[in-house]
């Protein structure tokens, strides 16, 4: 089946685009998750033209061709010696490991992220063929896990290349919202594997001295970003999202300092008290051969996330 | 197209200003009409696309230039207005429609000999895109104090005509793409082997196997195989093979080719390189055993034929398949 673009009609000048992370989605799937982010916004949620971005067909295509196994495993023994934390480590670096494979490939990362600027160039278009010029257009992305990563990789590669005509100026998005982003973690790890790295120049999550926000220089000198409100939330039990163990690690957490806006949720309510307890959580959504199954009682749950954020969502996305 | 190409843009689009006596006195020379003030936000129409003409997107760059007063408060921005203008001052290009300017710059969209349009050169496209960066970039924010959104939006009609069109030339660009690492990667694809996967993986550290900047698959892959199925007939007997090839595999992107459409004639992708067996036929043999026999191999699609010289030449047919997953 060839990979396609969703077209939807817009009800107003407003569009959200949610970007799953590893799993075996396909349309259809994260009903719960749809469900949740129209609750978050109400009444405002028929009036949002929301889009759902699915990218695991082409990451089928990958793991069925390339066997990634032993790679893999040099990305997780590299991710392994990061985490000093001889009870969690292991579990950690298995749970992060899942992350990190499409850093690996850089044919897979390429058509993912292909498939994403599709998907966004057919939303702007969308949005202008319901008469919203490109410049009046309220764009969000709520993204998760892995689809932090594909996030800041399309935003950065888009605003470098004008023939994708997503760049700033002319499209700019009102809200990133990344949740639970590995984007630092895959920086630091892709780091520690050095030349093992392929197509690195094309990679954005290790270019420059630190993340950054997309942007363009204009023509007159003056920058503007690709993005207004650059938002990350995470939970400090959330490894993916940086935390160990209610610890944050700044080699793991996505920091563009005052650029960014931050929110880390505590997730007492989860009832994880000891490192043990959330060893066990971690490794129960680890599946073999397949992509993990994150239930509402694990940290990193997206569901979570959203219905934890439900009030901040509507404010960012309506406003 | 120069000539008060400004005022007649203005005095086709209505388009406001605010109070200002400067402008107000503008608005007079170009003899526009005033809208009311919280008009109804005039929506984009699409059909723009179709009907404007690269002569509309010029006279819309001359009325912003003119409106935001550039020439005297950003005079390098003013300079990079004329400069681009200037160079699509060629009467025989202004009817082009912005549409069809967007699919040939991109080298796609089938246009037929009538339609064909006087083709911009290399400088005036150069100086198109300038003109519709600086449009976009500078406009916006130039205009704002001095007319109202909503007119803003329809002086910049035509560039946003020309983006749309882009953008929609550029998402079939992308699905191209994604058609192509379909057919390298796809379910229809040939499967590799470990000793491939190893070598495509440090392959992509070659500028030709990896994806281009823009994100175009290469259509490079290294074939290094065991292949214990080849045939021949030697003695008017039917002997099994077995070749190690090595060579590169060459996807084909043109349309028709590969797929069902494609079928046996026009396949997806072609193979060809060197063929190694062993010093006597037989299958699952090493084909490193004794005097090896050497040769070439030719695949079209998953159809191969080699040829091996030395004392007991061959001339061998197999097809593309992968007996045991990962291993040949």
């Amino acid at each position: 089946m060839t990979v396609g673009v969703t077209s939807l009609r817009w009800p107003s000048d407003r569009a959200v685009l949610l970007v799953h992370g590893i799993g075996n989605a396909s349309p259809g799937d994260y009903a719960l998750l749809l469900q949740g982010v129209r609750d978050a916004l109400g009444p405002d949620a028929d009036r949002t033209a929301i889009y759902q971005l699915f990218y695991d067909q082409v990451n089928d295509w990958f793991a069925a061709k390339t066997s990634l196994g032993q790679l893999l495993s040099q990305a997780v023994n590299a991710l392994a010696g990061q985490i000093n934390d001889p009870e969690l480590g292991p579990s950690l670096a298995e749970v992060c490991g899942d992350v990190l494979w499409p850093v690996l490939v850089a044919d897979a990362r390429a058509a993912v992220r292909e498939a994403y600027l599709a998907q966004l160039k057919q939303m702007v278009n969308d949005g202008v063929a319901a008469g919203v010029v490109s410049r009046d257009q309220k764009l969000s992305i709520i993204c998760h896990s892995l689809g932090c990563f594909h996030t800041y990789e399309v935003l950065h590669h888009a605003a470098l290349f004008p023939s994708h005509q997503l760049q700033p100026p002319g499209v700019r998005f009102q809200n990133v919202i990344f949740m639970a982003s590995p984007v630092q973690l895959i920086r630091t790890v892709a780091s520690a594997m050095g030349s093992l790295v392929p197509n690195r120049r094309w990679l954005y999550t290790v270019q420059g001295d630190a993340l950054s926000i997309p942007a363009v220089q204009k023509l007159s000198g003056q920058p503007v970003t690709s993005v207004r409100n650059w938002i990350s939330i995470t939970g400090d039990l959330d490894p993916v999202g940086g935390h160990f163990f209610r610890s944050r690690e700044p080699w793991a957490y996505m920091d563009l300092g005052a650029t960014q806006i931050s929110l880390i949720d505590r997730q007492d309510a989860l009832n994880i008290s000891t490192k043990a307890q959330l060893a066990q959580a971690l490794r129960a959504s680890l599946r073999d051969r397949e992509p993990p199954f994150i239930t509402l009682g694990n940290p990193h749950s997206w569901e979570n996330y959203v219905a934890g954020h439900a009030a901040e969502l509507r404010q960012w996305i309506t406003t | 197209m120069r000539a008060s190409s400004g005022r007649r843009w203005c005095r086709d689009h209505g388009v406001v200003r605010h109070s200002s006596p400067r402008l107000l006195a503008l608005a007079a020379a170009l003899g526009t009409a005033a809208l009311p003030t919280g008009a109804q936000a005039t929506r984009f129409d699409t059909s723009l696309v179709h009907t404007l003409t690269l002569g509309a997107l010029v006279r819309a760059a001359q009325a912003g230039d003119s409106m935001a007063g550039f020439k005297t408060t950003s005079p390098d921005v003013h300079a990079l207005f004329t400069r681009s203008i200037a160079r699509l001052d060629r009467p025989e290009i202004e009817r082009i429609g912005l549409e069809l300017l967007a699919s040939r710059q991109a080298g796609l969209g089938v246009v037929s000999r009538r339609q064909r349009p006087t083709s911009l050169s290399a400088q005036e496209a150069a100086a198109l895109d300038t003109l519709a960066r600086v449009m976009g970039e500078e406009l916006p924010d130039a205009l704002a104090p001095v007319i109202s959104h909503d007119s803003a939006n329809r002086l910049l009609d035509p560039l946003e005509a020309l983006t749309f069109a882009r953008r929609g030339v550029s998402i079939a660009q992308s699905l191209e793409k994604l058609r192509r690492f379909e057919r390298k990667y796809g379910p229809g694809s040939p499967r590799l082997n470990v000793v491939e996967v190893g070598l495509n993986f440090v392959a992509q550290w070659i500028p030709a196997f990896r994806p281009s900047p823009e994100g175009w698959p290469s259509r490079l892959e290294v074939v290094a195989s065991y292949v214990p199925t080849y045939l021949t007939v030697a003695n008017g007997k039917a002997r099994a093979v077995t070749v190690a090839e090595f060579g590169p595999r060459v996807y084909v992107w043109r349309e028709g080719w590969g797929g069902r459409r494609g079928g046996k004639l026009r396949p997806g992708y072609i193979s060809f390189g060197a063929a190694l067996a062993g010093e006597r036929d037989g299958a699952l043999s090493s084909p490193f055993r004794g005097a090896s026999r050497f040769g070439a191999f030719v695949g079209w699609g998953d159809a191969k034929i080699a040829l091996i010289g030395g004392r007991a030449a061959r001339l061998l047919v197999t097809r593309q398949v992968q007996l045991v997953p990962w291993v040949f």
